[in-house]
């Protein structure tokens, strides 16, 4: 039973993302080896150049070493595809969602909205938070008659998508 | 002299490439990233203002990039970005995730030329000191790995884990010196840094813990679709992506973070970030203003903890980012040491040189990038690079570092301390910051003990 198991769950989460363990064996194993033939070579390479200081000709092969190290990585994701789907869209969420994840109440909003300065009015105008713009309370300096039809406008196109 | 500087601009501009593409990876972590390929442009020879200069130059490249995923995707870049993770999950929320980015980006730059300007400056006014620290290194750093391990989640047990681990360095020590003739740091300190990679890569081998991990299903990323708006010049001025509000905010806290060095970068950032954010009350004003100031500060915070214990303590590795990330310009045996390193061959002129030839190494790819490609790179990312492959190229990286210095028995340190600080980092919370300062405070602590020992015989 316990082995079905194991056979039905195809992927493993480690270090934060979900891989295929004998690929991420296999990779292991490609870059390690690949590095340290690099290295190697390198390291035999630079120290039969009798014009080179040792330091520096074993410090030179660890250059080469990581061009094996970049070529490994590159072979892998070739081989083994990223295990991830992209989803691309907006959420639909309403302000007072927003509000809430972001620990504020609609009245600090309106407080927030009311005293706002000029120039983050006008940053919110021009990416056309209208949805935020029209809880601007109408005694404020900042408030305008047409915020409320822009983001009922809005709000329409939304509801047509 | 022209030479360095040609051969600094170089790595600079290379490095800042390089790091753009690894912050934009998600979850890559800083320290794993940066540290080994910097231990091989020192070992490699590069001048010494050059390994400054490449330092300067990746840290600013993926501060800005590591806020790449985090607006586009709401996925961390690096452990730094994590803090702005809720910022940018309500910018999504709003739709605006592409303003979040260049708040951040812009906030990344500030911060930079604040971190550059107040870290020199807080180092001159502390060089004093760097005499005084030199002689009683060994108690300072035992003090230091003290307050870091309170300071961490597992608080005293921290403090009580500081012996068993320092033995355990110490005792490897030993056996490297059988060895090979010379104590080790790299093969330690490498192990310390993929301590927590290693110890999940142990854990799927148990295979009660597999079934854990076991996922019927890949994971769902988020990505934002393409932003509509005005276009913008190549390189955008910085002054106007942000309000004056939040220049001034982002300046006094990013100069604030600076000298905080020997605190947690990641804790000066949320906390710079609540100082900002709780002074406004809107909403698009208060997101946008905390993450552009955590940005700038968590940029500062690592400057400001490269550049003074540098110039301002002699060298000497206090704080989290010379025990870190930045370590390699403090310690890499056989070309720098504690008593010879970067801190002792440049004079002032030449930091400030360098820092800015770092600095604009770093910004000049990185910016242009995250105001115009973002989304498209993250996009890129997602489906080019597999997880697979990056765990992959870490192993190969670190097995070669470590049979570097020490042969086989090197990559045998590095995996026992990887495993048994991977544990204590995941497990019970001893973060890999306090294992950095137990490695500088071990040699002390287990010379005090067996002195101990001696008497109690």
């Amino acid at each position: 039973m316990k082995k079905e198991q194991t056979a039905k769950a195809p992927y493993t989460e480690v270090w934060g993302d979900t891989v295929v363990l004998w690929q991420l064996c296999l990779a292991a194993l490609i870059c390690v080896v690949l590095t340290m033939v690099g290295f190697l070579l390198g390291r035999s390479l630079f120290l039969s150049m009798e014009s080179l200081e040792p330091s520096l000709a074993k410090g030179y092969s660890l250059l080469t070493g990581i061009l094996g190290c970049f070529i490994g990585a590159a072979i892998s994701a070739r081989s083994f595809k990223p295990k991830r789907v992209v989803v691309e869209k907006f959420e639909q969420s309403t302000i007072q969602e927003i509000l809430d994840q972001a620990g504020i109440t609609m009245e600090e909003e309106i407080e927030g909205l009311r005293h706002a300065s000029p120039e983050i009015i006008a940053e919110m105008e021009s990416l056309e938070l209208y949805s935020l713009l029209c809880l601007v309370p109408e005694d404020s300096p900042n408030y305008k008659p047409e915020y409320r039809e822009l983001a009922a406008k809005k709000e329409a196109e939304k509801n047509v998508d | 002299m022209l030479t360095d500087i040609l051969v600094a601009l170089g790595l600079a501009v290379l490095g800042g490439v390089l790091y753009t593409i690894i912050g934009i990876i998600p979850g890559t972590d800083e320290t794993a990233t940066m540290a080994p390929l910097t231990i091989v442009v020192v070992l490699a020879g590069a001048p010494h203002g050059a390994v400054l200069a490449w330092m300067v130059g990746i840290i600013v490249a993926m501060q800005i990039s590591h806020t790449i995923p985090t607006a586009m995707a709401a996925l961390p870049g690096s452990t730094m970005a994590v803090p702005m993770v809720q910022g940018c999950a309500i910018a999504k929320r709003l739709g605006i995730p592409h303003v979040a980015m260049r708040k951040m980006a812009t906030g990344s730059l500030i911060g930079t030329v604040v971190g550059i300007a107040i870290g020199l400056i807080a180092a001159l006014v502390l060089s004093p000191l760097g005499t005084f620290i030199a002689t009683y290194s060994g108690q300072i750093f035992t003090i230091c790995a003290i307050i870091i391990a309170l300071m961490s989640s597992a608080k005293w047990a921290a403090v009580i884990a500081l012996i068993p681990f320092s033995v355990l360095i110490q005792a490897l020590q030993r056996i490297a010196v059988e060895t090979t003739g010379h104590t080790v740091f790299i093969c330690i300190f490498m192990g310390i840094t993929i301590g927590p990679m290693i110890y999940e890569l142990f854990t799927v081998l148990v295979p009660e813990k597999r079934q854990q991990q076991a996922r019927q299903q890949v994971n769902e990323c988020w990505l934002a679709p393409e932003a509509k708006g005005k276009k913008m010049p190549l390189f955008p001025n910085p002054f106007k992506q942000v309000t004056k509000k939040q220049l001034g905010y982002t300046t006094a806290l990013s100069a604030l973070s600076t000298v905080t060095f020997t605190m947690s970068p990641v804790g000066m950032t949320v906390v710079t970030g609540e100082m900002a954010g709780g002074r406004c009350k809107e909403l698009y004003d208060k997101i946008t203003t905390r993450m552009t100031v955590q940005d700038a500060a968590s940029n500062a915070t690592y400057l400001g903890a490269l550049l003074i214990p540098l110039l301002g303590l002699g060298g000497m590795p206090i704080g989290p980012l010379a025990g870190g990330v930045a370590s390699p310009l403090f310690n890499c045996p056989p070309r720098y040491t504690l008593e010879a390193n970067v801190a002792s061959y440049l004079h002032f002129s030449d930091y400030l040189i360098f820092c800015i030839i770092g600095m604009i190494g770093g910004a000049i790819f990185a910016y242009p990038v995250a105001m115009h490609k973002a989304r498209s790179w993250t996009a890129l990312m997602f489906k080019k690079i597999s997880h697979e492959a990056l765990i992959g190229a870490f192993c190969g990286l670190i097995v070669m570092l470590a049979f570097y210095e020490a042969g086989f028995i090197g990559v045998i340190i590095a995996v026992t301390i990887g495993l048994f600080g991977g544990f204590l980092h995941s497990y019970f919370g001893i973060h890999t910051g306090v294992q950095f300062m137990a490695y500088y405070a071990s040699s002390w602590i287990v010379t005090t003990l067996m002195a101990i020992g001696t008497k109690l015989l």
